[in-house]
This record gives C-alpha cells, structure tokens and sequence, in this order.
C-alpha cells in the first residue's frame, strides 16, 4: 500500500524498468549478441575451432550465391513446406469434426494429441522401426492388399523426404489441430444460427462464416509451418544422419561448419536462413492479409 | 426430400467418424508396434513378425534400458531443469508480457522487434557464441546452464501472455487503480492469476520444447551423471543399436512420464489453448 | 536502456573474469608433479559406458595411483565436442578430433614427450606431430581390410581368399549366386565409405604418400587414376548388385549382425570390426579378413596400419601430470588395444588376434604416412569429403558415375585455384 504514495508515473517507471532488467539481460546474453556474434563470424573464415577472426569481407555470401549447389537442398526443405500444407489442411478438417456434435469428443481430442507430447528421439526411432526394408510399414501395405506400394521409404531417394515429412506431419499436427479447435470453440454461436436461418449450408457457413473468422489463426499455422519447414533438423538428422539424400539447408550448414571447418561460410549461411525465413513470412502475410494482432 | 437431407447428414457422420478413426488408428498404431516390439526377447524379435504380438510378455528390456542407459539419473536431470526454467519462463514471461502490453514506452516497438527476431534464429548454428557465454558465467557443466539457456532463447510464451493480457479489460486495472492499488499490485493479484489458463498452455509447451533439446544438454552437460532423456536416449542407440526392443523399451520408458503429466493436466491444457486463441 | 545493456555487459565482464581467476588459482595450487586428484577422460565408446567397461578401467588406474579419481565423458557428435575445444573447456585427456591440423595442435594440448618411456616404444609418434614434439598418442592401430565370413564364401564354393582384383570380383559374383549379399557398404553410416576414398587409393597406388599428392594434381578424380580406380571398384559393386539390395537405406549395427549370420560375406573395415561381429553371434574361427586386392598385380597386396583415435592432454588442464600418466597406462597397461581387437601400437608386442595373424601372412604391411595439412585443408574448401565417406556416398548417389567424377575434379580444381 505505501508503494502507492509514490506517484503512478514514478511507478510507472518502476515497474517497466524491474519488469524488464532481468528478462532483456537474459535475451541479450543468450540470444541477441550470440545473433551480433553469428554476423560477425559471417564476414570471417573463422574455422569454429582456433579463435582466430581473420575477415574476409562479404566473401562468404558471394560464395552462397555463386554456388548453387548449397541451395539444391532446399528442394528437400520443399517436402516439409508441402507436408505443412497438407497438416494444415488435415488439421482444420479434424477440428472441425471434432467442433461439431460428436460422440467421445474429449476421447478423440486426448487421443489425436498423443503425438506432440512425445519424445522426438522417440518418435524417430519408431520410425526407423516401422521405415525398415522391408519392415512394418510394408507389411500392413501387403495385408491390405497394397502390396503394390511396398518401397525403400528411406533408401529410395525420391521417397526419403516424404517419409521423413511424415514423420514431421505426424509429430506436429496434434498440436496445429488443437490451436484450430480452439480457435473454433471461441467463435460466437449465434453467427452460425442466423446463417443457419437465413438457409446456408455446411460449405457456405465454412465458406463465408469460418474460414474468414480464422485468418488471423490460419496465419499463425503457416508462419510456423515455414518457419519449420525451412529449418528442420532434427528428424533428417537422426533419421539418416542428414544423408545426401535427405540433407536440408540447416544439416547442410551444420556440415559445412563442422566438417568441412567453414563456420564463417556456415554463419553466413544461417543468416541468408534467417532472411529467407523473414522474406517468406512477409510475403505470406501480405497475402494472406493483416491480422497484425497475432505476432 | 426430408429423407434425402437425413441420409447425406448420415452419410456425414458416417465419413466423420471413419475419419476420426483412422486418424486414431495413425496416432496408436505406432505405439502399439513399439510397445509390442519392446516386450519381446531377443529370441522372439529375430523370429516374430514385427506385427505379431509376442506369447509371453519380457519385461527385461525395461530393465536393460532403464540401467545401462542410466534412465534414472536423465529423468532427475530432466524434470530439475524443466521445474525450474517453466516457473522462470512463466514469471518472467508474464511480467514482460505485462509491462509490454499496459504500458507505451519509447523503445517498446524495439524489444518486440527482437523478441521476435529471436524466434527465426535457429539456436543450433549460434551455439559456439552462446558457449563462450556459458563458459564466462562459468555455468558450463552444470544444470543451471540449460535452465539459464532455455530462459533466454525460449521466448514463445512472452507471445501467448500478451495475447492474454489484452483481452483483460483495463477497466479491471483502472477500478484497482481507484482503490489505490500499486502497478505491482495489479500484475500480482489480477493479471496473474487471471493468467492460470495461458500458464497451463505456456508449462506444457515448455516442457514439451525442453524435453525434446538434444542438442544443447549434450554440449553443455558432458558430464556422465548429467545426461537428460534426450541424450540418454540418443546415447542409447550407439551400443544398442541392433536391438530394437531394447531401443523401443528405451523411447516407451522416456515417452510415458510425460503422456502422465498430460493426461492428468490436459483439462487445463486444452482451457488454456482455448482461451489463448480468441480473437480480439 | 542503453545504460542497462552497458551494465549487464559490464556485470557478465566481471563474472568471466572471476570464473577465470578462479581457475588460474586452482592451477597454481595443484601439486606440480603428483599423480593424485580428478581427471576426466574422453571417450567414443558409448558401449563400454554401458557395459561398464570404462569403469573398470578406472577403477584399475585408481587402485595403481592412489587418490586418483578418473571421470568418464562419451560423446557421439563430433561437434559438441569441438564446440567445446573452440570454448576452452574440455575434458584433461582428449581424443584428437579428425578436423584438427598438426599445427593447431599447441593450441589444445600439451606435449608428451616427457613420457620418454612411452615414447621409446610407440609407432606413429609423427601423426600428431609439430615442430619436434609429440601432442597424441594412439589408442591401439589399425589395418584396413575385408573383414568375411568363412561359412559364406565356403557355401559360395569360395576356397581361399582373392588375391587379385579379378578374384575379388569373381567371389562377388559367386556369393551372390548362392543368396548371399556379397559386399555391405553400409552407406547410411556414412564413415563405413570413408576407406574407399582414402585408405584404397594408397592400397592400389602400393604408395602410402599418394594421398598427399593429391594436392598438386590436376583431374586426381580421373578414372585411370588411384583414386578414381578406387571409386570404379566401389561402383562397379553397386552396379553389378553385389552390395545390399537397398544399398541406399542400411543400418551399420544390423549388417554386422547379418555378417555373422552369414546374409552377408563381406566388409571392407578394418581389424577392429572382428570382435564386433562375433559379439553378434558367431564363433571367432568363422571370421576372416584379408587385405583388399585393389590391382591385379600377383605381388602380395599392401595393406597400411593407420592409428586410431589417439590420446592427447588438455593444455588447460588443472591436473596433466595425473592425464599423461593416465594417457601412458591406457596405451601400455589397460590391455585396451587387445580388448578393441586393434594392432597395438607398441614395438615388440604382437597381436593376440588370430586373424589378424593370418593377414599379416597375406599383405604387405607398412605404415601410413599421416595426412598433410594441405591436403586436409584442399578437402575443406572443396568441400570433397573423402576421409568421412561424403565424397563416395556423391559418387553412389549421382545418376551418372562418369559425370560425379568430373564434378570432383572441378570442384578440386577450383579449391585448388583459390589457393588450397
């Protein structure tokens, strides 16, 4: 109580300043000048082993751009981004199943959710399992009697992407599913009665009530959805040991740092990374329209 | 005419149902596989299909992974480090939640700018810089150094929070404030408590971000005694890696603590979920 | 808010300085000389972690140094541990990451030659050498080679190991007519490639040195050359269907297991893969291994011994006179080399290793010449990964084997023109 003889304004100050102390010191020490650092390396050909600087002006980045090849994996990076798609599609389309009057709703929800709680060292390996060749995957096509569809799901470098993109898929869509759900929950009933009065049907209600309602949440999925995609990690790289095959940008650059003792390109490349993602993401919300609020 | 509307509504729930289904049967079958697979001898894996359930139930795998992959000590590891950065990520997550959202100040656009920035800078490639850090702090080698980690790079939450605390009417402030309630007092016994549903969301998704690092534990923990449930797992394969009932065994035994904490929370988890995504 | 991060830079400044002053006490305070106190030692055998062999030989080294206490630190990620070295912090005894050159070697770790009594009996003191003085030494050595199994090549009809490239061929083609998969290459593991691009090459150029002369030559990618001959024999096995069906989607550990059962008859490893596919079940006596017949020349095949990972002490460490002690009773006392089923690398004392026996009856051997750092810094900036397996994974994964060549050349040549 006697805090309040000090004047709101003086408070004011207070608070922002103690609120905010440790927090920014945090974000200062562990991500933005270990982000300064990485630009800095960037314009080095520091070998990320002696701590010797010497610089090289933007050499690393005419390197990126005049080598094609390191961004040829970006094609793998691609199944990722359509497989994000596809979640979100799959996603909203669950949700929506689940929003509507349905037995064992909760038991559905619980259930459908089990995949993001995982371990993702876990969930891989029950992939390797089930990827074997031949293994689980191939019997069930047989038993089924797709036997047609038996493949290396891992070997075969057309597939190995898609499958490890599955993988992701299945990892993720819980968790883009439950955000849709919610996001559905808290639309306000009575906008669907009067459509419902006024004669429209499903599609249309979806069309012009829901889908519109949910731009701003859309939004947020895709954002993390490319986000994710053009960073994954992760599953390629204890899936395959980031093969050729399945190699995407940032396995690739966490190679060429530590294999090929380039952490001044490798930095370079994780900035051209960070641009593309911010790139991607502007562009998406310019055509996807404002919804401002949300990030 | 009604009869036709009844049978497409019919048909409706009939394709809303299979669908459900097999999306369950996708979620479950891979479970089911592991846990079948990890209950099976070494004589029963080389022989039995993967899909056949084995006739008698080998418990010996869990006993196997649990002691040569020093299971015990990673969970200790594991749920301190998680205890610990949840509850600082969950106040410090609210109070710059809080001063970002009620307050306008000169270089508030500035620090939203980077907390966002931040969330595109994939950790993995910053991590010699961050090294240098830990090491000068003289953290390397020990828990606080994950915990101090994962405070500073996971920044979600501060996002989830804000989403919140708009849709708390300032009004509620302005009353308290006419009662002559600190700033203090306003984020401590109204806005956090009002907080609870994001705060549910906020730990799960932590715990669920910081239970899957691999990476950093490994860097910054060599220690033998300092392994976590991802890199006792990861470490797992190397000696065993021909084994899969033992490695299922492993992934079953690192994945059941946490489907616990869920199953007991999810009510919360999902409320939380829920309130956090209403539009404004 | 400026001031604040003024601050906070100024107060993380002091902190590092106090967790430096701190270490610079403790070092001035251990007793100069006396094997007692706490090390810590690396070590990539996460499976000796879990079979407690690693505690076993601590234990050993305790009970010879009391008051000695000796910690173990695994690792399966080759770039944590480098992170760690580029940091400052890192275990009293290394091992010598592939990635370090000769001459950044002062930078890491201290020199060994004090330990005269190791240094008199051990092989390969010039591999991590500089300017006259020893910084590593090997944990046990190595012999590349075909590791078989006998029971395979005797239901393919197969009498007696190949001699000549042709032969080699020829039992490929007999093996998998009786079923059985003739070669692994085990290309997802990567590393199991890595000898046909760097140990071959000097097998069928008979010159423990071609290696390094790489760095001066144009178009070393060639067909007709070492290297490129090496790469053709890796590829024709591909081509003819002699490695897994998948060859693309393998799984090390299980190989290894199908060697023993027999699915499989070979692999190219070297001595160190014997004892891990008995472990998989099957007895010893069923094991064989000869060196690879890269020529048809009818002189015995050459076969070089290469050190494997090899020992070094932590420059920073509070406690190396205790490191190099453990350092010298791993190479010499632990009975590690025999255990790892490697050469010791110790003049005067044999292998125990049957096979290993029979090899030496049917090779040349001679020792390796350790890679140069010209060489080591062409394969960086071509970004040619031939040690690790890299390059022969691009090789079996391009459309057109001829055309993968050519790649390699250009991109040899043009690190090569910027200077390599």
């Amino acid at each position: 109580m006697r805090i309040t003889k000090i004047g709101y304004k003086t408070q004011r100050i207070i608070l922002i300043s103690a609120f905010l102390l440790v927090p920014l010191a945090l974000l200062t020490t562990f991500s933005l000048y270990p982000a300064l650092k990485l630009l800095f390396y960037s314009f080095t050909s520091f070998n990320g082993l002696t701590n010797v600087y010497p610089w090289v002006g933007i050499h690393n980045y005419i390197e990126i751009f005049s080598n094609p090849s390191l961004f040829g994996v970006f094609l793998h990076n691609l199944s990722y981004f359509i497989g994000g798609l596809v979640q979100n599609v799959l996603a909203l389309l669950l949700a929506l199943f689940l929003n509507s009057k349905i037995r064992f709703r909760n038991g559905f929800r619980a259930i459908l959710f089990v995949p993001y709680i995982l371990n993702s060292v876990a969930i891989v390996y029950m992939f390797q399992y089930l990827y074997q060749d031949p293994g689980v995957l191939d019997m069930v096509l047989k038993f089924v009697g797709l036997g047609g569809l038996q493949a290396d799901w891992i070997g075969n470098d057309k597939l190995v992407n898609w499958s490890l993109a599955f993988v992701s898929l299945w990892e993720f869509l819980p968790f883009t599913m439950v955000i849709y759900l919610a996001a559905l929950q808290s639309l306000p009933r009575d906008m669907y009665e009067s459509a419902v009065l006024d004669g429209a049907g499903a599609w249309q209600t979806f069309r012009f009530i829901t889908l519109p309602n949910l731009r701003s949440i859309i939004q947020i999925n895709l954002l993390l959805t490319v986000s994710g995609a053009l960073e994954s990690f992760n599953i390629p790289f204890i899936m395959t040991n980031a093969a050729p095959g399945a190699a995407t940008f940032l396995t690739q650059t966490m190679n060429v740092a530590f294999v090929f003792d380039n952490y001044g390109l490798a930095s370079a490349m994780a900035v051209v990374l960070v641009v593309i993602v911010v790139i991607v993401i502007s562009v998406q919300r310019k055509l996807i329209g404002q919804g401002d609020d949300v990030v | 005419m009604k009869t036709r509307v009844r049978s497409a509504d019919f048909l409706g729930v009939v394709v809303k149902y299979m669908v459900l289904f097999i999306a369950v049967f996708v979620v479950l079958f891979p479970l089911y596989i592991s846990a079948i697979n990890s209950l099976k001898s070494n004589s029963a894996i080389n022989n039995l299909s993967p899909l056949q359930a084995p006739s008698h139930l080998d418990w010996h795998n869990y006993v196997t992974a649990w002691v040569g992959g020093d299971l015990g000590s990673a969970f200790f590891n594991t749920f301190f480090i998680i205890i610990l950065a949840v509850l600082g990520n969950v106040i410090l997550g609210t109070m710059v939640a809080f001063a970002l959202t009620r307050f306008d100040f000169a270089l508030k656009k500035y620090i939203m700018g980077a907390y966002l920035l931040v969330i595109f800078i994939p950790t993995m490639t910053v991590q010699v810089a961050i090294f240098g850090v830990i090491k000068d702090l003289g953290l390397f080698d020990t828990r606080f150094a994950m915990i101090l980690l994962y405070l500073g790079t996971n920044v979600v939450q501060i996002y989830i929070y804000m989403q919140f605390i708009r849709r708390i009417p300032m009004s509620l402030d302005e009353s308290a404030m006419l009662d002559g309630a600190s700033y203090f007092r306003i984020y401590r016994s109204i806005i956090f408590p009002l907080l609870a549903p994001a705060t549910a969301t906020v730990a799960i998704l932590q715990t669920i971000a910081i239970y899957n690092d691999l990476y950093s534990p490994y860097l910054y923990m060599p220690s033998s005694n300092l392994g976590v449930a991802s890199t006792a797992l990861l470490r797992f394969q190397g000696p065993y890696s021909d084994q899969w009932n033992l490695i299922m065994a492993a992934s079953l035994i690192i994945a059941i603590p946490v489907v616990v904490i869920y199953l007991i929370l999810q009510r919360y988890i999902f409320a939380g979920i829920v309130a956090g995504s209403v539009r404004e | 808010m400026k001031r604040w991060l003024v601050g906070l830079s100024a107060m993380t400044g002091s902190l590092a300085l106090l967790a430096g002053a701190g270490a610079s006490v403790a070092a001035k305070t251990s007793n100069a000389g006396a094997i007692k106190g706490t090390i810590t030692v690396l070590s990539n055998r996460t499976d000796m972690q879990a079979n407690g062999m690693l505690a076993k030989y601590s234990k050993e080294f305790e009970k010879l140094h009391p008051g000695t206490t000796v910690k173990w630190e695994t690792f399966v990620d080759n770039t944590t541990v480098q992170t760690q070295m580029n940091g400052g912090k890192y275990p009293d005894v290394m091992l010598i990451l592939p990635t370090v050159t000769q001459s950044e070697l002062p930078d890491f770790f201290t020199p060994l030659n004090s330990l005269t009594s190791l240094m008199n009996k051990i092989y390969f003191k010039n591999f991590q050498e500089y300017q006259g003085k020893v910084y590593g030494v090997p944990t046990f050595s190595d012999v590349n080679g075909v590791v078989y199994n006998k029971a395979a090549f005797k239901k393919a009809g197969i009498t007696s190991a190949p001699t000549t490239l042709s032969q080699f061929y020829a039992d490929c083609a007999l093996l998998k007519k009786a079923g059985i998969i003739p070669i692994a290459l085990n290309y997802s593991a990567q590393w199991p490639l890595g000898n046909w691009s760097s140990s071959l090459p000097d097998v069928i150029a008979g010159n423990a040195n071609y290696m390094n002369t790489l760095t001066s030559q144009k178009d070393p990618f060639s067909a007709n050359t070492p290297m490129g001959k090496a790469l053709t024999i890796v590829d024709t096995i591909v081509k003819n269907g002699w490695a897994e069906p998948h060859f693309e989607n393998t799984n090390w550990a299980n190989s290894k297991v199908e060697e023993a059962k027999g699915k499989v008859g070979m692999m190219y490893l070297g001595e160190w893969a014997i004892p891990q596919i008995v472990v998989d079940g099957t007895p010893s006596s069923n094991v064989g291994f000869f060196p690879f017949p890269g020529t048809n020349s009818h002189t015995k095949p050459t076969a070089f011994l290469n050190p494997d990972w090899e020992l070094a002490v932590n420059k920073h460490s509070t406690n190396i006179p205790t490191a190099k002690a453990f350092v010298q009773w791993m190479v010499l006392g632990s009975g590690y080399p025999n255990y790892a089923g490697g050469l010791p690398p110790v003049k005067g004392i044999k292998s125990t290793v049957p096979q290993i026996e029979q090899f030496e009856s049917e090779a040349a051997i001679r020792q390796a010449v350790p890679n140069s750092a010209a060489l080591t810094k062409l394969i960086s900036t071509s970004e040619v990964d031939l040690t690790g397996g890299g390059a022969v994974q691009y090789v079996l994964n391009a459309p057109n084997f001829k055309a993968a060549l050519q790649k390699l050349n250009q991109e040899w040549s043009n690190a090569q023109s910027l200077g390599g």
